[in-house]
């Protein structure tokens, strides 16, 4: 079957910062966080591809150990939202009544706040770190894969197969798993991808404010941070971080929906 | 650092601390009845005659903290309190003492200040200015309930009297040679009037403004003071302060004309504005403050001298200096070279020059041979440049085996754990300008509440800096601080890193009459007219 070029360019792309992240050790010319003063601000070059920022750094070492940054806080912070959210999207869905009740109604009060607002208050709750971080982007998410799971349990749990199962004397733990999960999964699965790009997104806009991955552990979002106050003669330390992040989101983007067209009955 | 600016240094050196004999306690009486030509003469350095009127927009980087200058930490608040209010002296824009609310003193002896003050000052609020306000603020500052940061820097007040309504006398429990200096220090010295409260939201003073409005991280209105005493100052009718939160958005305010005068913090961002703007002003900034490693020594493992040794012996402070500053400063020891005594960055000190083998030697001595981790360092968010500094430290230290992590914070807090001493290892928080040095190595004695809380207990220090205090000749008085100087980072009870100017200032042609003044608050506002 072939790939919608879209779809493989999206592909390309992923593939892309995902080398980059893994390979970052191997790839990255200079230590990211070694300072020198003889560089400092140096513009993009034979020896700085990138440039280098006001503390004499390698900013093309600093993007590809970026991407490791952002790339862990999508990933753990969609699966941290995906396991959790399906599941109790699942439960609420297939069980119904006092569950669903009690589920979604707290999903509602976390879908009520705006996504940034509610990721804001959760770091500064807990204190701005990588972990947290990605805790504040995974509860963002959860209420996304609770509704959306509930909403397949809610069609599946009644279809003729999952009737047989009952029938034929499973327990609903079993049926829930083994009928109802993977039969959902499609959707859940084309929601994460594109999750992924908006997790990436707002880990960038935590780290922006200071509130991510703490210096001098290079992020996308920091590095952004870092660029203000040169914008007007070092313009290229924000290019190449903004260009990463558009990049890899637009990447996401494209795979997912390329995944969409082909998982998605619906669409 | 160009050669102008060591000029500059040197005149902030030669009256930072006024040699106290008898000629020169004259002359500061004379100027007294001299008062008024000074800020006049200023003025007129600008093109054509003074215009009064219009309003200036002064482009800030942080809002005040608290505006009651008895009891405020801050040095944001000081941009404000140096034009709400006055005191007996204050510093002209050569750094030397002259009086203010005071038209002169007498010295009877070593230990005795009777001060005559103005007549027909009025507070903001319409009250007279008279000796009782005069002893009430010290009263104030040295009422232990007051927490004034100012305290130690009185410590050598003994008792305020008022003699008459328009005289008071200070009487010193030893001669002190800082006393004139802190006199003349905004917000250190400055009168507060009897019976009125709340003045860190409402503040009243005697200065050429007047509190208007103040609307958090936006903007702080002050209106011309219509009675101030100086004749014909100030020029200005309003003066605004807007709030930005980065340097981006106060260079292109400042592009923009939206603001007509700032300062910034990064000697990279300024060079380059002030490079593309021909009709911008710049003032090379004076190597006025330092950037300190503040130590929690209360318990293990930094209360081992050994663990705070290596720290010293693993930093490369002229490293930081080149990287972070460009080489625009000096390598520091508590003293900037701005004051008597000041460290001149290249002088030897212990402990000072790096060595990695002999730090990880002490760190095996006391027990940490696999290295130790500090855990957090707790730096200030806002400052990109505190915030560089300590990542180029980690990467230092780490060669040594030493691991930290950083930990930007907000400066309110920050600042409160710093007085506080309740910070878990390391903290960084740079030291402003300050009168003396007196204030700068007070702050590590025992007998201050800081360095108390912070673990301090050197007998021999607090002799040294008692002592110092009572020197007046001004050569012995600078040995005493050196000798201060070296037994601190011997003991390496704090670890200064650089010494560098505060900010450096920028302002547009068409705002004229200003001077930017070393003790880094904006004094010469109240003579600044606008020709636009």
């Amino acid at each position: 079957m072939m790939m919608d070029p879209r779809t493989a360019i999206g592909a390309a792309i992923v593939a892309v910062v995902a080398c980059a992240a893994l390979g970052a050790p191997w790839l990255a010319p200079h230590d990211p966080n070694l300072p020198d003063f003889a560089a400092a601000l140096a513009p993009p070059g034979a020896s700085h591809w990138f440039g280098a920022d006001d503390l004499g750094r390698d900013t093309f070492s600093r993007i590809v150990h970026g991407a490791r940054a952002s790339l862990m806080v999508g990933f753990l912070s969609v699966a941290g939202a995906l396991v959790l959210g399906t599941s109790l999207g699942l439960i609420a869905g297939y069980f119904g009544g006092l569950a669903d009740a009690a589920i979604m109604r707290v999903m509602d009060v976390l879908f009520a706040f705006p996504g940034i607002l509610l990721a804001l208050g959760i770091t500064a709750a807990l204190g701005p770190s990588l972990s947290n971080a990605i805790l504040a982007i995974a509860v963002v998410n959860l209420p996304i894969f609770a509704r959306l799971a509930r909403s397949q349990a809610l069609v599946i749990r009644s279809l003729d197969y999952v009737e047989a199962r009952r029938a034929l004397g499973f327990g609903p733990l079993s049926i829930l798993v083994s009928t109802v999960l993977p039969n959902a999964m499609g959707p859940i699965v084309v929601q994460a991808s594109l999750l992924f790009a908006s997790a990436i997104i707002t880990e960038s806009y935590l780290s922006f404010l200071g509130l991510g991955v703490q210096p001098p552990t290079p992020t996308w979002g920091n590095m952004l941070r870092g660029a203000i106050g040169f914008l007007d003669m070092s313009a290229w330390l924000a290019w190449f971080p903004g260009i990463a992040i558009f990049a890899t989101v637009l990447g996401f983007n494209l795979l997912g929906d390329g995944l969409r067209d082909r998982l998605d009955p619906r669409a | 650092m160009t050669h102008t600016d060591d000029r500059a240094e040197s005149e902030i050196l030669a009256a930072a601390s006024p040699s106290l004999d008898r000629r020169t306690l004259l002359r500061l009486a004379l100027a007294g009845g001299a008062l008024g030509l000074a800020p006049a003469a200023l003025a007129q350095s600008g093109a054509g005659a003074p215009k009064r009127g219009g309003r200036l927009t002064i482009g800030a980087d942080a809002d005040p903290i608290g505006l009651d200058p008895v009891t405020l930490t801050a040095f944001s608040s000081y941009d404000f309190t140096a034009l709400i209010y006055s005191g007996l002296l204050r510093w002209n824009a050569d750094m030397k003492v002259e009086p203010d609310l005071a038209t002169g003193f007498e010295q009877p002896d070593p230990t005795t200040y009777i001060f005559k003050l103005r007549s027909g000052v009025k507070f903001h609020n319409g009250q007279d200015f008279e000796a009782a306000d005069v002893k009430h603020t010290f009263d104030r500052i040295r009422d232990p309930a007051s927490a004034s940061p100012s305290a130690t820097m009185f410590a050598s007040v003994k008792e305020v009297t008022v003699v008459d309504r328009l005289t008071v006398r200070f009487d010193l429990h030893a001669p002190s040679a800082a006393f004139l200096s802190y006199l003349a220090t905004n917000p250190t010295g400055v009168i507060v009037p009897r019976g009125v409260g709340e003045l860190a939201t409402k503040p009243v003073g005697t200065g050429p403004f007047v509190f208007e409005s103040y609307q958090p991280n936006q903007q702080f209105t002050l209106k011309a003071n219509p009675s101030y005493y100086e004749a014909g100052l100030p020029y200005l009718d309003t003066v605004v302060f807007r709030f930005f939160k980065d340097q981006a958005s106060l260079t292109s305010a400042l592009r923009s004309k939206a603001i007509d005068m700032t300062w910034f913090k990064d000697p990279k961002v300024s060079a380059q504005i002030v490079r593309t703007s021909p009709d911008l002003v710049s003032a090379p900034g004076k190597t006025t403050r330092t950037f300190p490693v503040w130590m929690n020594m209360k318990a293990a493992p930094l209360n081992d001298v050994r663990v705070r040794r290596a720290l010293s012996l693993a930093t490369d402070r002229a490293a930081c200096l080149q990287t972070v500053l460009g080489g625009s400063g000096k390598v520091a020891a508590m003293v900037p070279e701005s004051h008597v005594g000041g460290y001149d960055g290249a002088g030897e000190m212990p402990y000072y020059k790096t060595d990695i083998a002999a730090a990880k030697r002490l760190l095996a001595e006391a027990g940490h041979a696999n290295g130790i981790d500090l855990g957090d360092y707790l730096v200030v968010a806002a400052n990109p440049l505190d915030v560089s500094c300590a990542q180029i430290l980690q990467q230092q230290w780490a060669e040594a085996g030493i691991k930290v992590a950083i930990k930007p914070m907000e400066t309110a807090p920050l600042i409160g754990m710093w007085l506080k001493g309740e910070f878990p290892t390391l903290l960084s928080v740079a030291l402003s300008w300050s009168p003396d040095p007196d204030a700068i190595v007070s702050r590590i004695t025992s007998m201050h509440g800081q360095g108390k809380s912070s673990g301090m207990a050197d007998a021999k220090l607090d002799a040294m800096v008692v002592e110092a205090r009572t020197i007046l000749d001004r050569g012995k008085r600078a040995e005493a601080y050196m000798a201060i100087q070296r037994h601190i980072a011997d003991n390496a009870y704090v670890l200064d890193i650089y010494q560098y100017p505060l900010r450096w200032e920028a302002w547009w042609s068409h705002a004229k009459g200003y001077a930017p003044l070393a003790a880094n608050i904006r004094s010469f506002v109240r003579t600044t007219w606008v020709d636009k």
